[in-house]
């Protein structure tokens, strides 16, 4: 019966971490001037993957989180590269080394987001978007 | 049965089509060392890819495969014709080729440093850390540039495994060039758990080609050598790279 109640535990254990690992929502926010855009999902994996580099005729500056974040992780999930960063640290590379894009800026901390949103059309994810123009949310 | 037949018949001929159409008429070897050479998102990318690519091309050889390889591998590829040049050769003692195969170059210079603990305080250079153990890729080119400075030298298989054994505190440094392992620790989350002084030994890296390239061709490739190297192309590339690789590196923080 222990040993039972045992395994049932640690399924239940198991489901939870799963549904909290999942659950992570993830919000796509824009500089001022961008706010109300409403944008596809497919634009906004683009975007993320810095495949559309203008918005509004003017150039993106892609704003992502910490590589050493769990946002990340959802990021790269929503855009198809895995729960793997390196993954997404491979496509990066790929851009910078063939030519095809720039990178990111990153940003360790809603601070420093908010910093680059105060520019023109920077496109952000956080988890946190308190004070922040949302435009579109990631459910992963 | 004879449909079994049949189908089996289809099955060799479509395997045999299959096999024709990936005969290359030359095959290239390169050292999987990145950023120099690497499959990355499903391309092979690199300055070393960039610069035999161009070469190649330069010399009107447009059949031709690229195959990465690990540096000894590859150069056990081509001593056993199986592979007709290899890109970067570097000249050491204790890898002499046969006279009959042409090196050109130099093409670009290789520069070792040696990755430690952040945490590590004591001195960093060859001379200090002659009596701690040291890891080196396996047959590779910081396996030939440590072993005159007598280390006690731990081998890895590959440059994230030399890194881990660093972390793990297996050995005391990593030998490996300072951009890939500047690369392979900022792809692989490594980064800030690390850091890196240059030890001042320099390789020069050489194209190498086989004696199963026909004299015309060899020649060909020479000739578009010197031409890249008056138009001061090698050393523009090596500049726009090391501009790239930077930038790469400072995304990744």
């Amino acid at each position: 019966m222990i040993l039972y109640f045992k395994r049932y535990l640690w399924f239940v254990l198991l489901c939870c971490s799963f549904s909290v690992a999942h659950a992570a929502e993830l919000y796509v926010v824009v500089s001022n001037n961008l706010r109300g855009t409403s944008f596809t999902q497919g634009e906004i994996k683009h975007i993320l993957l810095g495949e559309i580099t203008s918005v509004k005729n003017a150039r993106v500056k892609l704003i992502y989180p910490s590589y050493s974040s769990q946002a990340i992780v959802t990021l790269s999930m929503f855009v198809g590269k895995g729960s793997n960063v390196r993954d997404l640290k491979s496509y990066w590379s790929k851009m910078i080394f063939t030519g095809r894009g720039n990178p990111p800026e990153t940003a360790d901390t809603d601070a420093e987001l908010k910093k680059f949103l105060a520019e023109d059309n920077a496109i952000g994810v956080t988890t946190n978007p308190a004070g922040m123009n949302v435009v579109y949310t990631i459910n992963i | 049965m004879l449909f079994i037949r049949s189908i089996f018949r289809h099955v060799v001929v479509c395997k045999l089509l299959f096999a024709s159409s990936c005969i290359f008429a030359v095959t290239v070897g390169t050292y999987n060392l990145p950023p120099f050479s690497m499959h990355e998102d499903g391309e092979n990318l690199g300055m070393v890819t960039e610069a035999m690519t161009t070469l190649l091309s330069r010399s009107n050889v447009q059949d031709y495969q690229i195959i990465d390889y690990p540096l000894a591998r590859g150069l056990a590829e081509l001593r056993a014709g199986r592979i007709d040049i290899f890109y970067p050769y570097v000249v050491t003692v204790d890898n002499e080729i046969p006279k009959t195969y042409t090196l050109i170059g130099p093409i670009a210079k290789y520069h070792m440093a040696l990755f430690v603990r952040k945490d590590y305080h004591k001195e960093v250079s060859i001379l200090a850390m002659q009596n701690s153990i040291v890891s080196a890729e396996r047959g590779g080119i910081e396996h030939s540039l440590l072993q005159p400075h007598a280390h006690h030298i731990e081998e890895a298989t590959q440059t994230i495994s030399c890194l881990r054994m660093v972390l793990a505190e297996r050995v005391a440094a990593c030998a490996i060039g300072t951009l890939p392992g500047q690369y392979v620790a900022a792809i692989n989350n490594l980064a800030s758990h690390l850091r890196h002084v240059e030890t001042g030994d320099t390789a020069n890296m050489y194209v190498v080609i086989g004696d199963s390239l026909p004299k015309e061709m060899v020649e060909k490739i020479k000739a578009a050598y010197a031409d890249l190297k008056r138009d001061d192309y090698f050393a523009k590339q090596q500049n726009t790279y090391e501009t790239k690789f930077q930038l790469f590196i400072k995304s990744m923080s």
